[in-house]
């Protein structure tokens, strides 16, 4: 049941292979079979089964939709009625909100069965679930290597057949790069498609919320749930929404595919170069065009995102007071020490350091050097990948210039760290869709992604390049032998 | 040495929509704590805000009101700095680019002349809740209903001179955002905050001094009181060689005297930075002319209009311009009855408005109708009824003894003499004394009284004096 | 080059994040070494070019002035660390004067 794609499950609860219940009781037995990844923060055993119970009654009454009694996992920065929202922080631990995201109650309108709250890197910020209050979470193909972030516990999730969908965010790559890692496939959407309304805000003027699954396909039936326009968010695109599906049948011919020649710099790995080059023959042996393209603002675009979302973070952040929410200081002797101690204790140290950055970026004497500069360096960068799509339809590289690395593995500063994000970072940027899928196992039997881009609301194309791809190639369906 | 004060304005006004800012709860005032705080104003995780179309309507109609230039594309800005009642750790507010640039306000001062003060900005932000310091004793409570009010912050340039001068602009804009209906002006509740700042320079100086800012004032006579003080202290300050600490000061009016403010907030770095939850607000010019067409008319015009009324004073129209409703019980009045602008003026300043003391109530839910004022006033114009007996009528029907017309018939008010029968009275004792006619129109104008005797004997004494005395000089001419 | 030794109390005294004797210099040196690597930005040249607040080219959606949300107090107090009489508490403070 657990390697099923969502239309296979689909059909076997419409023909009654399985029930709901039965399918829901199975993923939460391996959840708890598998616990040691530390994938979720929270599981929702009896409510999940009472949901699910509710499902098959809706299949039974010939009510259902596509979705319909299909378990999902969400990203702990969901909010969720039923179970806590904790973004993966001590700020949050015990948070329960009091309303769902829109996504969420898009989900369950469907009739889909939320299981668990899944581990992240704490508010979002980080690029391996390293800085999760919960600990870290593990990588399914090698549990001594980190799953990616900030949605590494929904990527290592479904490569562990946990759960058929997991949602998660994307503000520098937070969907792409976890799912490369753990080879799956995730897309984010362009900028406004989908609600940011009841996400917990990393960065809001990069952030989207997205699927996570085992196919393009999967992504796409996903997609259409949670698109559209939502009132309570200012910043969601008020046009129609397309058909996700309509272009996975079109044939690859004459697609004009720009490959960034700074995509294969010497940093990137071998293995994952030599996954992307074999990638590109299946595409041209399809009648795809590929085309070179050159993006010079590209050594810019971390720097970039960094500025802006440490600033914005450092904002978006200052809400968790100890006031009226979350994690307050105890005995404290005045309202500074209340504050100070609240956000001190309930924060950890990379949260910490993307707050300072933030603040320092945004203070006088440096806010136009370094914020009102990014800001404009955003624009040019946006133009730029604009200007690109005049000649292609879609770009095309490595999501990541390595594979999954240790947990715990040493490094010399931060920065480091963000070099991850070295590919992912432009759309946020620019607010193009972006997905990632497997493309690929280096020689450590570690996943390889492949990162497509393409023009703001392209997302059926986007899915049609890469469901072409995945049915011509067995990538997508590799799963680790112990999870199988 | 010769001091100069220079007075800049700041002004607080919260717009008068049913819901808040960004979130559709209620702004309605004295609720019970925390009872209008939505979500979105607790600044819970994962909320966003979405603008209120009238409150931008309503700052537009302020700037049209002031000749304003607007800015067709603006945006929000977060002022960030952490207090218990700034729910998010931040003030969505506008900073570089405010929906109204810069317009003007002319003020009439005390001694006639007017003065244009100049109002460099209003823009768009929203309120932040309240703080309780006296429920607990060890305890600050925060009640956040007020927080996500929509405010409009007006900004003069520092234009003004005197206490006097800021309190004529503070009256002026405090009836003319009541007028144009953007704000109900109750400084009680808050809805009109004014904060002072204040400077002093030698006399012919061109540089600004230092000034200090002057909150928590919250009646236009604390105002003026506190410029007065803090103006005395400035001098006193610099004249004997010390400098002014650029500081915010709060006003007590129990000792009449300003003292410092050492909260944070006044040493901030607000890190004001453009909001990415919310996009630039676009007003098409479409949009701005519909609310220019229909613009509430603004007091200036209003007077304007009441002065065309020749025997209208200026303390009539003072009286007149008090309020809306004010204004609209008086045209109320002036269309349905054939009263004069002066009649109906007298009326309502006098024996009306010391009713409506007593009572406690106001012009805007008058005890008596327009419509019956009105015919109440015509029976005294056409001499129907003596303006005596009127005053008479007038506390009956406050007293609620029924409608007009029977109150008149049942206590006998009615004039025996109608407006016809009167002058027919006044030409026939005209015709009987010729002598005195002629004396009068040779210069005893002494002699109007015997006239007016005459008639009052024939009429009984139920016509009305001042009437019949113009009556008889019109026909003595 | 800001000397982030100094700069640090300021931002964190901003932030409202307490500093302790460990965490700071290595609090210092990663902030330091961040900023570093985000002035590389200053090398292009953005003379003519305007900030982008938004991917999104569109302006703000306006909402009709109706009240639509209901009294949320008790789900509040649910949430609040401290809370009585309908009030949220905290620490005594200076009135900011209103």
């Amino acid at each position: 049941m657990h390697t099923l794609s969502l239309r296979a499950l689909s059909e076997s609860l419409q023909n009654k292979s399985f029930s709901s219940v039965e399918l829901t009781q199975h993923l939460l037995n391996r959840i708890e079979k598998h616990h040691s990844l530390n994938t979720f923060i929270s599981v929702s055993k009896e409510s999940a089964l009472a949901n699910a119970k509710a499902a098959d009654k809706r299949i039974q009454e010939g009510k259902a939709s596509l979705l319909t009694g299909i378990p999902i996992a969400h990203k702990d920065l969901f909010c969720t009625k039923e179970s806590t929202t904790t973004c993966a922080s001590q700020m949050l631990a015990n948070y329960t909100s009091p309303f769902d995201a829109t996504i969420v109650n898009q989900f369950a309108t469907q009739g889909m069965v939320q299981i668990g709250k899944t581990n992240m890197d704490e508010f979002a910020m980080g690029s391996a679930n390293e800085f999760s209050h919960f600990g870290p979470a593990h990588n399914p193909w090698d549990s001594t290597r980190v799953p990616g972030g900030s949605s590494g516990g929904s990527a290592a999730a479904v490569a562990a057949g946990l759960t058929p969908l997991a949602t998660g965010s994307d503000t520098g790559g937070s969907i792409r790069q976890p799912a490369a890692f753990c080879g799956v496939s995730g897309i984010k959407p362009t900028y406004g498609l989908v609600s940011r309304y009841g996400m917990v805000a990393y960065a809001s003027s990069l952030d989207q919320g997205g699927p996570i699954a085992k196919s393009a396909e999967d992504l796409a039936y996903s997609l259409q749930v949670m698109a559209g326009f939502d009132p309570k968010d200012s910043t969601s695109a008020d046009q129609p929404v397309p058909d996700f599906c309509s272009e996975l049948k079109t044939s690859l011919k004459d697609l004009r595919i720009g490959i960034p020649s700074c995509f294969f710099s010497p940093d990137v790995d071998e293995a994952i170069q030599d996954s992307i080059k074999a990638a590109l023959k299946v595409f041209e042996g399809e009648g795809a065009e590929l085309v070179e393209i050159e993006l010079k603002l590209q050594p810019y675009w971390v720097p970039c995102y960094y500025v802006i979302a440490c600033a914005e973070a450092s904002s978006n952040l200052s809400r968790f007071d100890g006031v009226r929410y979350g994690h307050r200081a105890e005995h404290a002797e005045n309202l500074i020490d209340l504050i100070t101690r609240s956000r001190s204790e309930g924060f950890g140290v990379e949260v910490k350091r993307r707050i300072l950055t933030g603040t320092y970026v945004l203070s006088a004497g440096y806010f136009d050097a370094y914020y009102v500069q990014a800001q404009k360096v955003r624009r040019m960068i946006q133009d730029e990948l604009l200007a690109s799509f005049d000649n292609v339809d879609v770009v095309l590289g490595p999501t990541t210039p390595t594979c999954a690395f240790p947990i715990g593995e040493e490094i010399a500063n931060p920065t480091q760290r963000y070099l991850a994000d070295v590919f992912t970072v432009a759309a946020n940027l620019a607010g193009l869709p972006a997905l990632s899928i497997p493309a690929g196992l280096n020689e450590n039997n570690l996943p390889i992604g492949l990162q497509l881009m393409g023009k703001p609301f392209s997302e059926p194309k986007l899915l049609g390049v890469a469901h072409a791809f995945q049915q011509r190639t067995d990538w997508h369906k590799a799963m680790p032998k112990e999870y199988v | 040495m010769n001091w100069e004060t220079v007075i800049g304005l700041e002004v607080h006004a919260q717009l008068n929509t049913k819901s808040k800012l960004f979130s559709g709860a209620s702004t309605a005032y004295g609720a019970s704590p925390n009872a209008h705080t939505s979500f979105v104003d607790a600044g819970l995780p994962g909320v966003l805000p979405v603008l209120n179309k009238e409150a931008v309507k309503k700052a537009l109609q302020f700037g049209l009101a002031i000749n304003a230039e607007i800015n067709n594309h603006s945006y929000f800005e977060r002022k960030n700095y952490f207090y218990p009642d700034l729910p998010k750790g931040y003030q969505i507010s506008q900073f570089v680019r405010p929906i109204v640039g810069e317009g003007t306000l002319d003020v009439t001062l005390s001694d006639g002349s007017t003065k244009a003060v100049s109002i460099v900005r209003a823009h768009l932000e929203e309120d932040a809740g309240k703080s309780v310091h006296d429920a607990h004793p060890t305890f600050t409570g925060v009640d956040l209903n007020r927080a996500g009010t929509p405010l409009l912050e007006i900004v003069t340039s520092p234009c003004m001179y005197s206490a006097q001068e800021a309190i004529a602009y503070l009256k002026t804009l405090h009836q003319l955002v009541r007028f144009i209906g953007i704000c109900d002006g109750n400084m009680q509740e808050g809805s009109f905050r004014c904060d002072v700042n204040i400077s002093l320079r030698p006399a012919g100086s061109e540089t600004l001094g230092t000034r200090t800012e002057l909150k928590n004032l919250n009646s236009f006579k604390f105002i003026e009181k506190a410029i007065s003080y803090e103006q005395a202290k400035h001098q006193d300050c610099l004249e004997s060689g010390k400098t002014i600490i650029q500081e915010t000061r709060l006003y007590s009016p129990d000792t009449n005297t300003t003292h410092s403010m050492r909260s944070k907030e006044s040493e901030n770095d607000y890190r004001y930075f453009p909001d990415p939850d919310l996009l630039p607000i676009f007003v098409s010019d479409a949009w701005l002319t519909s609310i220019k067409d229909t613009l509430p008319k603004p007091p200036s015009d209003i007077k304007a209009e009441l002065q065309q009324h020749a025997d209208l004073k200026e303390d009539d129209i003072s009286f007149i311009l008090a309020t809306l409703e004010t204004v609209s019980y008086f045209y109320s009045v002036k269309e349905q009855s054939s009263a004069s602008a002066k009649q109906i003026a007298n009326w309502m300043k006098g024996p009306y408005a010391a009713a409506l003391n007593e009572a406690g109530l106001s012009f805007e839910h008058p005890p008596i109708d327009a419509n019956i004022l009105g015919d109440l006033l015509s029976r005294v114009t056409s001499n129907k009824l003596s303006s005596n007996h009127a005053k008479t009528v007038f506390s009956k029907l406050l007293a609620g003894e029924g409608a007009l017309g029977d109150i008149i018939a049942s206590g006998g008010f009615e004039s025996s003499f109608d407006q016809e029968q009167l002058i027919a009275i006044i030409e026939k004792t005209i015709t009987s004394n010729p002598k005195q006619a002629e004396d009068y129109k040779n210069g005893k104008t002494k002699l109007l009284g015997f006239f007016v005797g005459q008639v009052m004997k024939q009429t009984k004494g139920q016509a009305n004096p001042a009437d019949v005395s113009r009556l008889v000089e019109e026909r003595l001419r | 080059m800001t000397d982030f030794e100094t700069e640090l109390p300021k931002l964190a005294s901003l932030a409202y994040i307490e500093l302790n004797k460990d965490s700071s210099e290595q609090l210092a040196n990663d902030l330091s070494s961040i900023i570093d690597f985000v002035t590389t930005l200053q090398e292009i040249d953005t003379s003519d070019v305007k900030p982008l607040l938004n991917p999104l080219d569109r302006h703000q959606p306006l909402r009709e002035d109706v009240v639509t949300e209901d009294n949320q107090v008790k789900a509040l107090e649910q949430l609040a660390p401290a809370f009585k009489a309908d009030h949220y508490l905290v620490p005594k403070v200076i009135d900011k004067g209103e």
